[in-house]
């Protein structure tokens, strides 16, 4: 089984060049910051997501961190443009809520939590769902198409996997397939919705450092939502703690991840630790005599 | 089915299809060359050849002969290639819109609103009459089209259009169609034949006009499907992951769903409503061709206009002179063959 590396190299220098894309170059993609501004979804009276604004720039990585029910994955799937809401997501000059689906796709690229895993569908053809958005509307792929799938198999690491079917891989595997779909999109944001829920620590790693690979040599902008707290700080530049729909708090995890803030979004009884620049937070026992 | 190069995965390879049409070509031959009507076999052959080539042989037909090849096989060939082609596609449409293996083309109402149309015409025009009432199909076809706008503007819940309350508005639709149409049978015993065998199905015309007036309906119905076939391949990941893929879900499955409904309810409006064709023979392509759409979409329109030439060609020879009803061929040879692969397919998943 080949894994990723987990060491994240440096970034390069010089300009970048996208490492899975084909020789010939495209069209730049749109470069920008993610730009957010009092999202707001609504089911019936209830605001699950409620006037929420924040900034991702371009190469940074925003976690959203909160309780079940906070909102995590309403905002997101509001700013994927899935969900009716008020307010405005932009990707530089570019409001997303104006766009056709085909020209969204190509700006943002969103891995969901529980992806659909089709019957009988080869792991290369899955990625090749990726360029949907990029193909004309009676056209089918294109060996660049190809070509570009092969290339994001092969960055991830699933050189070996691309004539196997989906359904065949293990959990981690295909949470990687599913990232290669959205990095065919070649979308400048990439929205990860619980990445690494249901992967072994070592996977969780292994995802989250391929992420921070790709925003830095690539300038991949990325918003999350995640629940392991201490894997969201380690990783993420900025950190934003959601609770009941409303930020309570952003900004980088230092200043975020404190225990007073904690305490606003979560009654779990926890503490925080320092370790070598990274805060982890701690479980505490059960409080004896307590139900 | 593995096609060679990266660039052919899950396109239809292109020897395959040749070898399908090659045998779809074999199937319209027999079908013309064999009916119930005994007519030597060599002098069929030269016919065909004069005819196709503008070669003059001595052919030995008699003219009788020479039409009921040309103004009685001839179209009824065509026509089953029409309806057999054009309801297994939109089969394999609706089994792609809906994600559902169980969807056929009548389940928005198009059978149940074609049969209400067909009933009202035979019943109110049976008065004396004879024979085939020409205004059954034009009958037909707007009760399908009128069950099928019902279905999908009803089919609305909490604003949203899913595939499921879809379903299920098309089964409430249908019931209510065929309560009516069951209704206006019952009050008007003498017909109940009449509209009992069209309801079987009949693949019997008069001459080419039902085939000619049914081409552009099918044509349009086939081209906007074929056109489609990637965009379902897309939807298999479910609505969400479809539209963040870039792909506007409910303008696909409107366009989708509006085709096939057209092309089948002009369909079943010259044939009546025959069964199995367009569940079972989607499902034949997808086991023998895997499940992208792009597969399974020509080759149901191939597989399924042969099927049906081949079903008519037995109901047509079977217990000559007597015919059977086509619905009752396409059953009895689909039902068991749906079977077999059901049981290859299970635990296969969908």
């Amino acid at each position: 089984m080949s894994r990723t590396s987990g060491t994240v190299p440096a970034p390069k220098a010089g300009p970048a060049r996208r490492w899975w894309r084909a020789p010939d170059p495209p069209a730049a993609a749109a470069r920008g910051d993610l730009v957010c501004q009092g999202i707001e979804v609504r089911v019936g009276e209830r605001a699950l997501v409620d006037d929420v604004s924040f900034t991702v720039a371009a190469g940074g990585w925003l976690t959203v961190v909160g309780p079940n029910g906070a909102g995590k994955t309403s905002l997101l799937r509001a700013v994927a443009g899935l969900v009716p809401h008020a307010g405005s997501a932009s990707v530089g000059d570019a409001l997303l809520e104006v766009l056709r689906p085909a020209e969204r796709a190509r700006l943002v690229a969103f891995v969901p939590q529980h992806p659909v895993v089709p019957p009988g569908l080869r792991v290369l053809d899955y990625v090749l769902l990726g360029r949907t958005a990029h193909l004309r509307p009676l056209g089918a792929e294109s060996a660049r198409d190809v070509a570009i799938a092969r290339r994001v198999l092969g960055a991830l690491g699933l050189d070996a996997y691309a004539e196997r079917l989906l359904s065949s891989l293990s959990g981690g595997e295909r949470q990687r397939a599913v990232i290669g779909r959205a990095l065919a999109q070649e979308s400048p944001v990439l929205l990860l919705d619980e990445p690494t829920s249901g992967l072994d620590i070592a996977y969780q790693q292994d995802v989250l450092d391929l992420v921070n690979r790709l925003r830095r040599e690539e300038g991949l902008t990325v918003l999350a939502t995640m629940h392991d707290l201490t894997l969201a700080g380690a990783y993420a530049d900025q950190l934003g703690l959601l609770a009941e729909g409303r930020i309570v708090a952003i900004g980088p995890p230092s200043e975020t991840l404190t225990e007073a803030n904690l305490a606003r979004i979560t009654r779990a009884r926890i503490r925080l630790l320092r370790e070598g620049g990274t805060t982890v937070v701690v479980h505490l026992p059960p409080v004896a005599g307590a139900p | 089915m593995d096609a060679p190069g990266p660039a052919r995965h899950r396109a239809l390879h292109p020897l395959v299809l040749a070898g399908s049409l090659a045998g779809l070509l074999g199937v319209v031959l027999v079908g013309l060359l064999i009916g119930p009507t005994p007519i030597a076999l060599r002098g069929e052959i030269l016919e065909l050849i004069d005819r196709l080539t503008g070669l003059h042989f001595h052919v030995p037909l008699s003219p009788i002969d020479a039409a009921i090849v040309w103004q009685v096989r001839a179209p009824r060939v065509a026509l089953g290639l029409l309806v057999g082609g054009t309801l297994a596609l939109a089969g394999g449409s609706y089994q792609g819109v809906f994600r559902n293996p169980l969807a056929d083309p009548y389940l928005l109402g198009v059978a149940a609103g074609a049969g209400l149309g067909a009933t009202i015409a035979i019943t109110s025009g049976a008065e004396g009459a004879t024979g085939p009432l020409p205004y059954v199909p034009v009958a037909a076809f707007a009760g399908a089209l009128v069950a099928v706008a019902l279905t999908y503007g009803l089919g609305v819940a909490g604003g949203e259009r899913s595939p499921a309350t879809l379903l299920l508005a098309g089964v409430a639709i249908s019931s209510m169609f065929t309560a009516v149409q069951t209704f206006l049978q019952l009050r008007q015993t003498q017909t109940l034949r009449d509209v009992y065998s069209w309801i079987l199905g009949d693949l019997s015309t008069p001459g080419w006009h039902d085939t000619l007036l049914l081409l552009p309906y099918t044509a349009l119905s086939a081209a906007v499907l074929l056109v489609f076939r990637r965009r379902l391949d897309v939807l298999a990941v479910g609505d969400e992951e479809a539209e963040a893929l870039g792909i506007d879900v409910r303008r696909t499955r409107f366009v989708v769903l509006l085709a096939a409904s057209l092309g089948t309810a002009a369909a079943v409006s010259v044939s009546g409503l025959i069964g199995f064709v367009g569940i079972i023979v989607p499902h034949v392509v997808r086991l023998l061709g895997g499940t992208s759409y792009r597969v399974i979409l020509p080759m149901s329109l191939v597989a399924g206009a042969g099927f049906l030439v081949l079903a008519d060609l037995v109901a047509r020879v079977a217990l000559a002179p007597a015919e059977l009803p086509i619905g009752v061929v396409t059953a009895a040879l689909g039902g068991p063959f749906f079977v077999l692969v059901l049981r290859r397919r299970a635990g296969a998943g969908w």
